[in-house]
């Protein structure tokens, strides 16, 4: 079969799938009405800003000028050691480039030639980040600044930036795995190590000018490729454009040259991944799709756990035990967890080296972009329910639904907890802000708390995975605001009105915002009493 | 080695420390149907997904028509996997276009396409969505797409499992066509009666290992009582 035909098939089969997505949305009035007005908001943000080059929410915050040189010039070495990394770890196993089961059935058992697969796989999967990234910078990004002409090369940097890393994975596999001596675990290791590097040395070199140690690094910084080309990209240069369009054309170039047998490697990497999704949203208690796994094919082990059944809470709480067994059981969780840990502690002294020498404005503009943050990444973050709705044993239980519900919850905000509070604790060793740190540690479990109630609650109205991301993601962040405003309120009376101490009106306000949760955790369990199965089913459209 | 057909020659899978499938040696004649039996976790399904060119083995040759097979062995062995994944976007009908086109399949696909979801009692989910469909309808998709793209070796993983009895004697009928049109057929199954009733030759697992190949009859031979069923040999070789 010649590749153009080949490319025609898998035209057809993303035409055809696309289509139908559509047509379920065209058949339900009440999602074709909330798409609707999700498509017309996202219009008028996207014409707002290219247009008119301004945008409701630019006056929200903007990103302090010292903090956007310094973390520009940072940028080529952070991506150096990013590749790196990626080509490290891509050299070990391969990325888990199918997408949906059934490609294992109906992509490697035809006659389409592996190469053609291989460039198709890489393109959807580039397609498919891209849309994620231009939806979070034009329609989610409120806070972010950009409009005009700087909006569309910065999307574009983004876009190409995160399209290069992930593309690279695939024929990095390959090529390792064609050509071991070609020892390119070796040079990705050498080029994360140069990266990290070049990444300390600005650094440690402006460390002595500590009043001004933000105007300090970018005079260290070295303007690595291809991270420079991005930066470049950035900043309107045609030939940063150009060495960009050419680096990403040869990545998706030799993952079809080198693609010759791939597709066992790629197949059980994806099967992998898909069960793992399921192991970790089902916390390891086994599943249909688990249990399909060819034996210890998918390369999942468990490792054994002493337990002793007298520990096991009651209530509702086996729902916290089972989390904590679900860490222990899996290694891939326990690397999981640890990878979060490093990433939180490199983010937090990250903000502390930038609170260390930044002023009053930088501390501002930080606080007020990591609150933006935060409310994004609990918009974003998944709710998935389905696997625990469909066992038997959760609709067993004697305990109430809101209870076991609010549990569950609880359990998924205190995670995120965790880790960021790791980050909060660093970035506070290094700049010395022990009570900022303080208050927002106090603070981290009942945001977090609110924000997974905002997503239950979404959960119980949008259930279908691409409605949450949708406009489920839109209607999380706009109530996380809404639901915010009442506890700020009551803090600002309190304290400014009434003169109370800051404890007390945190404590008000604290307990107002776990109210609205616990409100918030009724009205789901309303909702899904007696139709979880539906809710499951709904889940996977 | 057996010229024509698919002949297995030390097969072996390891997961870690783990031999799943441990020097597996068969062969399969063209218009033959061998039954892969044996406990669970005998290696089965890994040595399966061997053959269809979705795990690599660790070691072993897999041939057809005495030709040693690559990386196109994917094309020529089909698999209906146990667990029936389709698309949940995309329509029955559909998924059988999507096989014409990537397998490229001449013209007169269409009418066989179309025979074979009359068949197995598709007709009227036609253009139901993959999403939609009870597992013995997506199992029923799958054998028909399968069928549909002409592979000379089918293998099928506990095909009888999900189909209702009407969906269980078509697939009886459609591998029975199959062994006639000369396409070699190996399906592992737990239900032995039918494997009993289906298979030409049968082969016992254990560990990864054959414990024994041959026709029911003359397993049965081996046995010590002449009115062994295959479930009393079965049981006395793996237990």
């Amino acid at each position: 079969m010649n590749a153009l035909a080949a490319l025609g098939a898998l035209a057809y089969l993303e035409w055809r799938l696309a289509v139908n997505r559509l047509k379920v949305v065209l058949h339900q009035p009440g999602r074709l009405v909330v798409w609707g007005l999700f498509a017309l908001w996202v219009l008028y943000v996207t014409i707002g800003r290219v247009s008119r080059g301004s945008y409701v929410g630019t006056a929200v915050f903007a990103l302090p000028h010292e903090i956007a040189a310094t973390a520009l010039a940072l940028f080529p070495a952070l991506y150096l050691a990013l590749m790196g990394f990626t080509m490290a770890r891509s050299t070990l196993r391969p990325p888990a480039a199918f997408a949906y089961p059934a490609d294992s059935r109906f992509l490697c058992g035809s006659a389409l030639p592996q190469q053609a697969v291989a460039f198709w796989l890489q393109w959807r999967e580039f397609i498919g980040s891209g849309q994620r990234y231009i939806f979070a910078i034009i329609a989610m990004g409120v806070g972010f600044r950009g409009a005009g002409a700087s909006l569309i090369l910065i999307v574009l940097t983004v876009v190409v930036g995160a399209g290069i890393l992930q593309m690279l994975r695939l024929p990095v596999f390959l090529v390792a795995q064609r050509y071991p001596k070609a020892r390119v675990g070796l040079i990705g290791g050498v080029l994360l190590i140069g990266g990290a590097a070049a990444l300390a040395y600005p650094i440690y070199a402006a460390w002595p000018n500590e009043g001004a140690l933000l105007k300090s690094i970018p005079l260290h910084a070295f303007a690595l490729p291809p991270g420079s080309w991005l930066v470049g990209t950035a900043l309107g240069q045609w030939p940063s454009m150009l060495a960009l369009f050419i680096t990403a054309l040869a990545l998706a170039g030799l993952a079809a040259v080198a693609a010759g047998d791939c597709y066992p490697e790629l197949w059980e990497s994806s099967v992998r991944q898909y069960a793992q999704r399921v192991r970790l949203r089902s916390r390891l208690l086994g599943t249909r799709a688990e249990s399909a796994l060819p034996d210890a094919g998918a390369g999942l082990r468990v490792r054994p756990v002493e337990l002793s059944l007298a520990r096991v809470p009651a209530g509702p709480w086996p729902i916290f035990w089972k989390d904590w067994l679900a860490l222990r059981r899996s290694p891939e969780a326990s690397r999981g967890a640890i990878g979060f840990i490093l990433v939180a502690i490199g983010i937090g002294a990250v903000f502390g080296f930038i609170a260390r020498g930044g002023g009053t404005e930088t501390l501002i503009g930080l606080g007020v972009g990591l609150g933006y943050a935060a409310v994004a990444l609990s918009a974003q973050r998944s709710v998935t329910l389905a696997v625990e709705l469909r066992k038997p044993m959760w609709w067993l239980s004697s305990v109430p639904l809101p209870e076991r519900l609010a549990t569950w919850t609880l359990s998924a905000a205190l995670r995120l907890t965790v880790f960021v509070a790791l980050g909060v604790i660093v970035a506070a060793l290094i700049s010395g802000a022990y009570a900022a740190a303080g208050l927002v540690l106090a603070l981290l479990p009942v945001f977090f708390w609110v924000g997974q109630s905002v997503g239950v609650a979404a959960y119980s109205i949008f259930p279908s995975k691409g409605d949450l991301r949708g406009p489920g993601a839109l209607a999380r962040m706009l109530a996380c605001y809404l639901l915010f405003l009442p506890p700020i309120g009551i803090w600002v009376v309190l304290q400014f009105v009434f003169g109370q101490a800051v404890i007390v009106s945190a404590l008000a306000a604290c307990s107002w915002a776990v109210l609205e949760g616990i409100g918030l955790i009724w009205f789901a369990s309303t909702r899904l009493a007696g139709n979880g199965m539906a809710f499951a089913w709904a889940e996977q459209r | 080695m057996n010229a024509s057909g698919l002949a297995v020659d030390n097969l072996t899978r390891r997961f870690g420390k783990l031999v799943a499938v441990d020097g597996l040696s068969f062969s399969a004649q063209r218009g033959e149907i061998v039954g892969l039996l044996g406990p669970n976790g005998a290696g089965k399904t890994t040595t399966l997904l061997c053959l269809a060119g979705l795990l690599r083995p660790n070691a072993g040759s897999i041939a057809l028509d005495g030709r040693k097979l690559g990386p196109d062995r994917a094309r020529l062995i089909a698999l209906v996997p146990e667990t029936p994944e389709v698309y949940p976007m995309l329509t029955v009908w559909e998924h059988l276009v999507f096989v014409a086109k990537s397998c490229r399949l001449d013209g007169a696909w269409e009418d066989r396409a179309q025979g074979l979801i009359t068949r197995l009692d598709l007709l009227d989910k036609r253009d139901e969505l993959g999403e939609s469909l009870s597992k013995g309808m997506r199992q029923k998709t799958l054998i028909a797409c399968t069928v549909l793209a002409d592979s000379p070796v089918v293998m099928l993983d506990e095909p009888m499992i999900g189909l209702d009895p009407k969906g269980q004697r078509e697939l009886r009928g459609i591998l029975k066509d199959l062994r006639e049109q000369g396409r070699t057929i190996i399906m592992s199954t737990h239900l032995l009666e039918s494997a009993e009733s289906m298979c030409d030759r049968v082969i016992i697992m254990k560990a990864g290992r054959a414990l024994a190949t041959g026709p029911v009859a003359e397993l049965r031979s081996r046995g010590s009582r002449a009115d062994e069923t295959l479930e009393d040999i079965f049981l006395e070789l793996t237990r």
